[in-house]
């Protein structure tokens, strides 16, 4: 089958504009689409966070550990992709792995 | 208190107004000849009379009604009073029959916190170098205070010892004498902090009233000037140390920033009709402090990583020292990429959650920074010499011993660009920041890190500083207190 | 109270778009974000503050989003974040950092609103207390006047201390009516609260007309030093520090802690010279800790009546009577008032010493029982407690003159009062009660050299000519009412940080 390029179609005036503006279109549908991911993942991200904030408040001794309990995963992502630039898929995993055994055994004091 | 008692300390007080008069009379016959003086009398003699009377030194309203008392009623008849009764006739006769001694033409020094103490931060380093100082060149009289901070008297020698070398700091413990020291035309030296609220007032009393000239050390006002950065409970004994401070003749302050701080408040007593002492600043000195070669690599050991170059921070973790924002100032710089080290020397934990939090955070990252906290003098001198520089970003200080110390071994120090701390820097060999800006302080570090021709002037303008000793500093403060003007 | 997730989103929206357009470089944005959702909104305003990195705006969004005013630490933890976030990380480390914040012991679930380049005055105790001694007076003597005539917002404190609110009716009764208005009985229904409302001053000029509560002060040094208001101060005295000894710990403590408030204000308005060299005094000190001096002026209190009063003729009476009006308390110095009478009564004088005020019983209880053994005696002295303004206008009326030997005052009230009720005073030598003496009617002593007041009091008592003498110095004296007082202040603290002038 023939592979099928702008440049190729006897039709390519007229339908070279519209393609140019249908892939505008589409990316910026595409874009809209994303955005809404986005917006939609924070939105939920901050109704996590007030509802925790709400339930925690009147019983708040050491706010650190509280946030730290939330945020640790998040740390945690940000560590791993750092890592990633740094070293590599396989070290990196390498490094999370000898961190959790690591924590597994002073976490048992 | 006993007759014998009572005609003792009468006998005193005559001797003490009247040198060389005969006090082998009776007890009514010394009543008479003391009262001569105290028809109308002056401030001072009314409060020798209550200290020397009721053997313990009289706070401001026991002067000011004795004196109301002897322009009411006939003198001898309010002495007889005093003299069988102490102080405050209100409260039962005090079964005490201590003994009292008049101190004239001597130059007191009160140091009642530094002999039972074995603390050695800045304070007591000032006073342990000072007093050791004019040990050697002046008679001075080493005093503290009893156990209910009521009397002063004469140092047991564990405790000079320790007031002066620091090297026996239960001293405070051993029984000691039981006579107290009454000052009487004396010069009077606080070189310390005083501020519980049985010495102050009693300090402020005699300073006002009892004509002996008193001067003290001025280390800063961070308790009215910066209270949110200290616990509660600080703030009124150090208003009322300043509220005897108030009648003294002469403060010396261990820098002009010092030196402003207490002119500020200096300013503030015209509403309450007092004029304040003369305030000037003596400039605190610089240690060097020395090490072996083992003990340099046993700091090296201890306090960098690998062979990254080392930034050491010298000082407590209090709000004042600024801390978190010497672990932003290095996040921001090891997010870029940089490659050094942090180490935090020196312990103390005071309002520091927050710190201890961002630092178990950076080490959970992997970030090389160390903390000590049990420091010697070989770990804290050697980490001057094995860093690339130090940081010192307090939002307030009274001096900055650890800028004057980085500077003294020769290593640059990145600090604060104002108060005291800019003053020491001033003969060179510190890049100077806004301790309130963490990129101004991340940049500042960075400069000091990393750009060799930098650092190596700092470096060169760091050895060429001027050296001051504490026989230089110990000299300053007493030619000021003694000789001028 | 437990809220649901949609209750909490749904506040939380209303307080994001409130601040917004104070956040936003270009307003325009706002329909769209909106549209998009809290979490587009909230990340727009971070990736702003972000790059702006202003603190006002660091402050605004933190109330903005918890609904509580963020103390200096979480400020400066906030602020951090920001810095340190890589770029999409900013929103999760924004809301990691102002977590304490919003656990504090507000709730979520408060509506907001801005005041924008406006004027706000903290008058909270004044609202919530029925105490009406020296500050309390010039607060409601000043908002009275203010209130109605002015653009201003009055505000509280909400009950945890962690954000403004405005006064409910009774509230603001009891600031701009205290003379007129009637307290309700305690038994009267109170307002349910209801969901509360909070006031966040941006870019306006707050004023604090009082010393504010112990638990307000960290609170609100955060509001001067980071949130970009004006703030503007009443300088009373420094009393706490200065004459430490005169007052119990807690006092002092709480003062050095306002004046952790003081040092990132804008400007001072101190009641009298005196009061305004304690606050420059207090302003040269800044510079060791590199912060600018805050600048401070003089706009004194008036000479006025108390707030009831009404001038009388004095009346003539029999035995002189010496009226001493004022707290009871060692710093006001009446120990020494009774030493100069006994004195004088020893002498043969013949005179009556009449002691009018409350005091703690701490210090009253040994007063008293010195003031009952002077009565023993024989001597007519004797101590009104509680009294009704009448009373006390009668005493002056019938007084021959005033003592009020303070070791220390910031401005001295029934010096004031004393000539305006026509009744030459004998007072302190130096500070505000000298600047008062300066137009005349008064008497100066060193309080603490007794014979200077023995002196005095001796002097007054035998000699007409002079009495005449002082009571036409009064009577000359330019006269300066709550009215000016008010309107200087405006003039002297609020304008210049930056609200509209004197109309």
């Amino acid at each position: 089958m023939p592979s099928i390029e702008p440049g190729d179609n006897p039709q390519a005036e007229t339908p070279k504009k519209l393609t140019v503006t249908e892939r505008l279109k589409q990316s910026e549908a595409e874009r809209a689409r994303l955005q809404r991911e986005v917006d939609s993942l924070s939105d939920a991200a901050l109704s996590k966070w007030l509802l925790i904030a709400h339930r925690e408040s009147s019983h708040v001794a050491m706010t650190q550990t509280v946030s730290w309990r939330i945020t640790k995963p998040l740390r945690q992502v940000r560590l791993v992709q750092r890592k990633v630039v740094e070293v590599g898929v396989v070290q990196t995993a390498q490094v999370v792995v000898s961190t959790l055994q690591k924590r597994r055994k002073s976490s048992g004091k | 208190m006993s007759k014998q008692t009572k005609r003792q300390r009468l006998a005193i007080l005559l001797e003490t107004l009247e040198p060389g008069a005969n006090v082998d009379v009776p007890t009514a016959q010394l009543v008479a000849m003391v009262g001569k003086y105290l028809a109308n009398p002056a401030d001072d003699v009314v409060w020798l009379t209550l200290a020397v009377l009721g053997a313990e030194l009289p706070v401001r309203d026991d002067v000011v009604a004795l004196r109301r008392r002897f322009w009411l009623e006939a003198p001898v008849a309010v002495l007889d009073a005093v003299a069988s009764a102490g102080i405050r006739s209100s409260i039962p006769l005090r079964a005490s029959n201590r003994v009292s001694r008049v101190v004239s033409d001597t130059v007191v020094v009160d140091v009642h916190h530094t002999a039972r103490t074995g603390l050695a931060t800045g304070i007591q380093r000032v006073v342990r170098k000072t007093i050791a100082e004019w040990t050697k060149s002046h008679e001075i009289l080493l005093v503290g205070w009893n156990s209910s901070l009521t009397s002063l008297r004469e140092l047991s020698a564990k405790e000079a010892e320790n007031a002066l070398y620091g090297t026996a700091p239960h001293a405070g413990s051993d029984a000691v004498a039981d006579e107290i020291l009454i000052p009487w035309k004396c010069d009077y030296i606080l070189p310390e902090l005083a501020v519980e609220d049985s010495r102050t007032s009693r300090i402020a009393a005699m300073a006002e009233f009892s004509g002996n000239r008193s001067m003290l050390i001025g280390f800063d006002c961070v308790p009215l000037t910066s209270a949110e950065t200290i616990g509660a409970g600080m703030g009124a004994g150090f208003a009322r140390n300043l509220v005897a401070a108030a009648h003294f003749s002469k403060i010396a302050t261990i820098s002009e920033a010092a030196a402003s701080e207490y002119s500020g408040w200096r300013m503030m007593l015209g509403s309450a009709g007092l004029t304040g002492p003369q305030i000037k600043s003596v400039f605190l000195p610089s240690d060097a402090g020395s090490v072996t070669d083992a003990q340099l690599a046993a700091a090296r050991k201890t306090l960098a990583t690998g062979d990254l170059p080392l930034v050491l921070c010298v000082g407590s973790h209090e709000p004042r020292k600024n801390h978190l924002a010497v672990l932003t100032a290095a996040e921001v710089l090891w997010k870029q990429g940089r490659q050094f080290s942090l180490a935090f020397v020196g312990g103390n934990a005071w309002g520091a959650e927050e710190f201890q939090h961002r630092l178990a955070v950076l080490e959970e990252e992997g970030r090389p920074v160390k903390t000590v906290h049990a420091i010697t003098d070989a770990l804290l001198w050697g980490g001057y010499r094995v860093a690339r520089c130090t940081v010192f970003p307090s939002i307030n200080e009274g001096f900055g011993l650890p800028v004057a110390e980085s500077l003294a071994v020769g290593t640059p120090v990145v600090t604060s660009g104002y108060g005291s701390m800019a003053e020491i820097a001033v003969q060179g060999g510190g890049i100077l920041v806004d301790p309130r800006d963490d990129e101004a302080l991340a940049s500042g570090m960075a400069s000091a890190l990393f750009d060799d021709d930098v650092n190596a002037r700092l470096r060169r303008e760091a050895a060429g500083r001027s050296v001051r000793t504490w026989s230089d500093y110990a000299d300053d403060v007493w030619d000021y207190f003694f000789t001028e003007a | 109270m437990s809220l649901t997730v949609e209750e909490l989103s749904e506040s939380a929206f209303a307080r994001l778009v409130a601040v917004a357009p104070h956040i936003l470089g270009d307003p325009a944005r706002l329909p769209d974000l909106e549209a998009r959702g809290s979490g587009a909104l909230l990340s727009a305003l971070i990736e702003e503050i972000r790059h702006s990195r202003r603190n006002d705006q660091v402050w605004l969004l933190s109330v903005g989003l918890t609904g509580s005013f963020p103390l200096p630490d979480q400020v400066r933890s906030a602020r951090r974040a920001l810095l340190l976030a890589d770029g999409d990380l900013a929103f999760i480390d924004f809301l990691e950092a102002t977590f304490g914040l919003a656990t504090g012991t507000e709730s979520l679930d408060v509506t907001l609103e801005v005041v924008h380049r406006g004027v706000v005055i903290d008058v909270d105790f004044c609202a919530t207390h029925l105490a009406h001694t020296g500050i309390q007076r010039v607060v409601r003597q000043t908002m009275s006047r203010w209130h109605g005539q002015r653009d201003i917002t009055l505000v509280g404190w909400s009950p945890h201390g962690r954000s403004m609110r405005r006064l409910n009716a009774l509230e603001t009764s009891r600031v701009t009516e205290w003379n007129t208005y009637t307290e309700p009985d305690a038994h009267e229904p109170r307002e349910e609260p209801g969901r509360a409302h909070i006031v966040v001053p941006f870019e306006s000029t707050v004023v604090l007309p009082e010393v504010p509560q112990p638990n307000l002060c960290n609170v609100l040094a955060s509001l001067a030093e980071f949130s970009g208001n004006k703030v503007g101060l009443i300088g009373y005295d420094a009393i706490p520090v200065v004459s430490a000894e005169t007052v119990p710990p807690a006092e002092t403590e709480r003062f050095v802690n306002y004046l952790s408030i003081v040092k990132h204000s804008h400007l001072v308005a101190g009641i009298s010279a005196a009061a305004t060299d304690d606050f420059l005094g207090f302003s040269h000190a800044l510079r060791a800790q590199g912060l600018p001096a805050v600048p401070a002026v003089e706009v004194s209190l008036p000479i006025a009546l108390p707030d009831s009063a009404r001038e009388a003729e004095s009346a003539g009476a029999s035995t002189p009577l010496i009226l001493c009006v004022g707290s009871q308390e060692p710093r006001k110095n009446q120990d020494a008032v009774l030493f100069a009478s006994e004195l004088l009564w020893r002498e043969g004088l013949d005179f009556r010493v009449r002691f009018i005020g409350g005091g703690s019983p701490w210090f009253t209880q040994g007063f008293d029982q010195r003031i009952k053994a002077l009565t023993k005696k024989g001597y007519d002295v004797e101590v009104w407690r509680g009294v009704r303004d009448e009373a006390l206008l009668a005493s002056y009326a019938e007084a021959r003159f005033s003592i009020f030997p303070s070791l220390h005052e910031g401005y001295g009230l029934p010096v004031a009062e004393s000539l305006a009720m026509g009744v030459p005073v004998v007072t302190s030598g130096y500070g505000s009660t000298a600047e008062i003496a300066v137009g005349g009617g008064c008497v100066l002593i060193d309080p603490r050299d007794e014979m200077t007041i023995v002196d005095a009091m001796r002097s007054l008592l035998v000699d007409s000519v002079r009495i005449d003498q002082l009571r036409s110095e009064i009577a000359a004296r330019p006269s300066r009412s709550w009215d000016d007082y008010a309107d200087e202040l405006w003039d002297g603290l609020v304008v210049p940080l930056g609200a509209p002038a004197n109309v």
